[in-house]
């Protein structure tokens, strides 16, 4: 063993050097010997020395294997190739930083992304067996996913054959009692199965035990990791300690492992046990929450699916009031889990791979350009002996060593991108998101990046290798000239050269389409002013404001207190505010018209005598509530407009009748009209929506809306200042100005987040085919050299020159947009559903693209175009 | 020619330890010949394979080699045995007379009973 590794110290110490040993001089010593040996016995001077060179198997062969001892010979070569290129790179530096930063930034990109496919598509959930898990859901007429009735659920989990496991879970806001006051934690309500379906163990305390979540069982909580160490101090004597939530006790029993998470419900601090307590869990009607089951094994998601839609059927009959219409169905947990965003993090995992595409193009074009002129050396060294297998061998350790640095400037880059990346969801958005949370450059995006720079090498070695040893060697070498070999390359790299522009014009197109999708969507007419305008979402505790007299109070104490601020206007509540789809519809009939017997099915807002003119709807008809409005008098009820022309044709709503579609209802009077208001999302279609006063329909929960005459942000503290001093029980959320929840709504911000980073691939794909464009021509130019100084001998003007050039580009621009437009458009029709008030073949987005590419083409050629015209003819020639 | 034996691989290294061992410093003529003198001429010997040989055994620290001049004043590489290749020889030695031992046992007649 000792033995071995001094021989391969000594070996390897040799590798890269010169060549320092004297065997040449000690072959030649011996062979004298020998010679003085055979001269003695009697052979001739010329036979002596032809017998010892025979019986030494010849000088040359003699030498190869001692130097194949001396060193390790692969090694050596590879050394050499690699400072051969190295010495390359630094007489032409322009041609290996080029290289490096695009395949850098490549690598980068596509790594970046690929962690956030990775988590999101790939990855397995953190469950036990998690393609069993199915999630089950209810189907309602215009909600093919809805949730479950607790009454529903608890029939299923009786009923089912195909699940081997039913549990339920519901989200769930508690308010924690503490010496300062009430402490909001975001939290969730789960059956007592909930956590074992899932696999998944305490790592402190214990987990629910089935039969715990029954009716007049004590309430128990299990709280996770992160909320055990930053808001129960992380202490094991955290078990059994008794916390109030929501004016309930509850008792800790476990602690979850850092490692759990449950997208579906967000990133909840606390989960309780699903006891049906509150009202709408005693109701079949009420819907509030999910199921989740483990398929039996060799049951199929159709089968769970059957089965879910048969009993849904049994229980429509069983319950005909409040089951009517109502189906079953499932989804495999996973698609649950990313099926929102997988989508986005496709298209973005596409938009990479045309990049790399880009890239790859690029690199070896700038290879291509490179091995041209080094065509006549290839021809030299191959005449000279040098096997096809080593000058190959010679390309590959250049692209080694090329894909070598900029993996690992790549991976650098990645490093930071990810966390950007990260960072540019909103934290709100983050938090329905645990599985992008800490997302970091772990083992699978290495081996990803491996698996990148191994197709980079591929690429790159090859291109170069594959089009020199195709061409003939001698050709090379007895061409010596500039023309033929170069046309071969110019066709080529045009190719590649369009391709990439046409890509850049494939994502500029679609990076402004998204980009004016953003624009319109801000443009659509709310139907009210959304300038200056805050919202507070508000909770009072139940236990202390249990009569509507207490919560008028409260309401009309906090709003005198805001009106009290220099710069507000108008103080309103409401149940929700707008903008917010919360999926709270009712049901109602039209009194006294053709549709009498039909069923409606609206959102239903309840909002105070201030509301519209605060917010700055425009009445069309009738009046606005009043603060008679109350439940002494008769329930009256708005309509917006698109309620009048579904319902009365276009008729003034304000006088006709409606009435709750539920027992017992009395009619209610339509007392007005107002223009359609935005209560969904930016980009859904308005829906018909009715307004009740709310002093006939008092909650503990509502949205309070205050219009400012001054700039809103430098309120807000001021605000929320008084409201604390004054009403330490009442739970608010963080103010938002309207702006922002506009900014920051869910279509806005997929929209948003997809222009910027189509943006940014399509500044990169730009940047790409630019300065593709220009290695090309700057190519063919200095391969035009000779034909240049001769038409300039010959007479020709410099703009003719010039133009000449320029004209080569245009054709190259022309054909990349073009194509590049025709498969934009395509592609844009395709995903017509990320568009909002534009059409695919959008012109000004079009037009945009074709003059920014057009000139950055044009600026990428005119360099070259210019050296091509400052060619001096004498040189040129002489050159020759 | 067809007739003698070619050197078996590994064999050789020993037999130039141990040529060396006898004869002091030799150069790797010198070395070949006695070689070929010591197998009664049965080994064909290629001098040129000597020479990666040598330079193994000298990157495992077995021998060393000098430059000096031969008995008829020529100018020779000589090589000489380390204390470590002393070392190895000996055991080397031991190790191949008992595997020819052992061997010889199991060729002889009735050696396997």
């Amino acid at each position: 063993m000792k033995r071995l590794w001094r021989e391969w110290r000594r070996r390897l110490s040799q590798v890269g050097k010169p060549d320092s040993s004297d065997i040449a001089e000690e072959i030649e010593a011996n062979l004298q010997l020998h010679i003085d040996d055979n001269i003695q016995s009697g052979m001739s001077p010329a036979e002596a020395r032809r017998e010892a060179i025979m019986k030494l198997g010849g000088i040359e062969p003699a030498k190869e294997s001692y130097r194949d001892q001396a060193t390790v010979r692969w090694m050596d070569n590879l050394l050499q190739d690699a400072r051969y290129s190295i010495r390359q790179w630094r007489n032409k530096p322009g041609f290996a930083v080029t290289a490096l930063v695009i395949l850098s930034m490549g690598l980068a990109a596509s790594v970046a992304i690929f962690s956030f496919v990775y988590a999101l598509l790939l990855k397995p959930l953190p469950y036990k067996d998690p393609a069993g898990l199915a999630a089950i859901y209810e189907v309602a007429p215009g909600c093919p996913y809805c949730n479950l009735s607790y009454p529903d659920y608890l029939d299923w989990k009786a009923q089912t054959q195909t699940l081997s496991q039913l549990e339920g879970f519901a989200y769930g806001g508690f308010a924690m009692a503490g010496n300062e006051g009430p402490q909001m934690l975001r939290g969730a309500r789960v059956s007592a199965g909930f956590f074992r379906l899932l696999g998944v163990r305490p790592v402190v305390g214990r987990d629910f035990v089935d039969g715990e979540d029954q009716p007049g069982k004590p309430l128990l909580v299990m709280i996770t990791a992160e909320a055990w160490r930053n808001k129960f101090g992380g202490s094991e004597s955290v078990i059994g300690r008794r916390i109030v939530l929501n004016d309930k006790p509850n008792e800790i029993v476990g602690v979850l492992p850092d490692s759990f998470q449950f997208a579906p419900l967000g990133t909840p601090e606390v989960y309780q046990i699903q006891i049906p307590s509150n009202g709408c869990e005693t109701r079949r009607s009420c819907h509030g929450m999910y199921g989740l089951g483990r398929m039996r094994p060799g049951v199929g998601l159709e089968a769970v699916k059957a089965e879910m839609a048969e009993i849904a059927r049994r229980l429509e009959r069983q319950y005909p009031e409040s089951n009517r219409d109502q189906g079953g169905t499932a989804d495999l947990l996973t698609d649950t889990v990313n099926g929102k965003l997988k989508p986005i993090v496709s298209t973005m995992f596409a938009g990479v791979c045309l990049l790399l595409l880009i890239v790859w193009a690029n690199v070896s074009s700038l290879l291509l350009v490179r091995s041209e002129g080094r065509r006549r050396e290839l021809a030299v060294r191959r005449a000279l002996g040098a096997s096809g297998a080593r000058i190959a061998g010679q390309f590959v350790t250049e692209a080694f060593a090329l894909v070598l640095v900029s993996m690992c400037c790549g991976l650098v880059l990645a490093h930071w991108l990810i966390p950007l990346l990260v960072r540019m969801i909103p934290d709100f958005m983050l938090e329905e998101m645990p599985y992008f949370q800490g997302l970091h450059l772990g083992m699978p995006e290495l081996l990803f990046a491996i698996g990148i720079a191994a197709a980079t090498l591929l690429v790159t070695a090859l291109t170069p290798s594959l089009h020199l040893l195709f061409s003939k060697a001698s050709a090379g070498l007895s061409e010596g000239n500039r023309g033929s070999g170069g046309l071969s390359w110019r066709g080529t790299g045009a190719k590649l050269v369009a391709l990439e522009l046409a890509t850049a014009a494939v994502l500029l197109v679609g990076a402004g389409l998204l980009a004016r999708s953003l624009q319109m969507m801000f443009e659509v007419d709310l139907g009210f002013r959304p300038e200056r305008l805050i919202s507070i979402g508000m909770n009072l505790p139940g236990k202390t404001y249990d009569t509507d007299a207490k919560v008028l109070a409260v309401q009309g104490s906090m709003k005198r207190l805001v009106e009290s601020v220099p710069g507000v206007a108008a103080v309103a509540y409401s149940g929700q505010s707008p903008i917010t789809h919360t999926g709270n519809t009712t049901w109602l009939h039209l009194v006294g018209s053709a549709n009498d017997g039909e069923k409606i099915d609206l959102p239903e807002r309840a909002v105070d005598p201030a509301y519209f003119a605060t917010v700055g709807a425009k009445l069309a008809s009738g009046r606005y509530f009043t603060s008679d409005d109350d439940d002494k008098h008769p329930r009256v009820v708005i309509v917006n407009r698109l309620f009048a022309n579904r319902y009365f044709g276009g008729q003034d709503a304000t006088g006709r009748r409606v009435v709750y579609h539920r027992a017992g209802s009395k009619p209610m009077e339509i007392v007005g009209m107002v223009e359609n208001l935005k209560e969904g999302q930016l980009d859904a279609d308005e829906r018909p929506v009715l307004y009740v006063p709310m002093l006939q329909q008092m909650d503990t929960g509502m949205v309070m809306t205050v219009r400012t005459n001054v700039k809103s942000e430098p309120l807000i503290p001021l605000i929320l200042g008084k409201l604390r001093e004054q009403h330490r029980d009442v739970l608010m959320d963080t103010p938002v100005t309207m702006a922002d929840r506009i900014q920051n709504s869910a279509s806005a911000y997929v929209r948003r987040s997809s222009a910027w980073v189509v943006g940014g691939f399509a500044a990169m794909a730009v940047l790409l085919s630019v300065v593709g464009l220009y290695g090309v021509v700057a190519y063919s130019v200095s391969q035009r050299t000779r034909e240049i100084g001769v038409r300039m001998a010959l007479g020709a003007e410099r703009a003719t020159v010039s133009g000449l050039i320029l004209r080569e580009a245009g054709a190259l621009c022309l054909v990349g947009l073009g194509v590049g437009l025709i498969a934009a458009v395509g592609f844009a029709s395709m995903a017509k559903s990320m568009l909002f008030g534009v059409q695919s073949w959008d012109v000004t987005t079009l037009v945009v693209v074709v003059v920014v590419l057009g000139s950055a083409g044009l600026l990428a050629s005119y360099i070259p175009a210019r050296r091509a015209a400052s060619v001096n003819p004498v040189e040129a020639l002489r050159a020759e | 020619m067809a007739d003698k034996n070619d050197i078996w691989q590994g064999t050789l290294a020993l037999m130039v330890l141990k040529t060396i061992e006898a004869l002091g410093p030799i150069h790797g003529y010198g070395i070949a010949r006695r070689i070929e003198q010591t197998s009664g001429d049965r080994l064909d010997l290629n001098y040129g394979t000597l020479y990666p040989a040598l330079l193994k055994l000298e990157q495992e620290g077995a021998v060393t080699s000098e430059w000096g001049f031969s008995d008829n004043n020529r100018k020779a590489k000589f090589y000489s045995l380390t204390a470590d290749g002393r070392a190895r020889v000996a055991k080397a030695t031991r190790e191949w007379q008992e595997t020819a031992d052992i061997m010889a046992r199991f060729l002889t007649k009735g050696g396997v009973a």
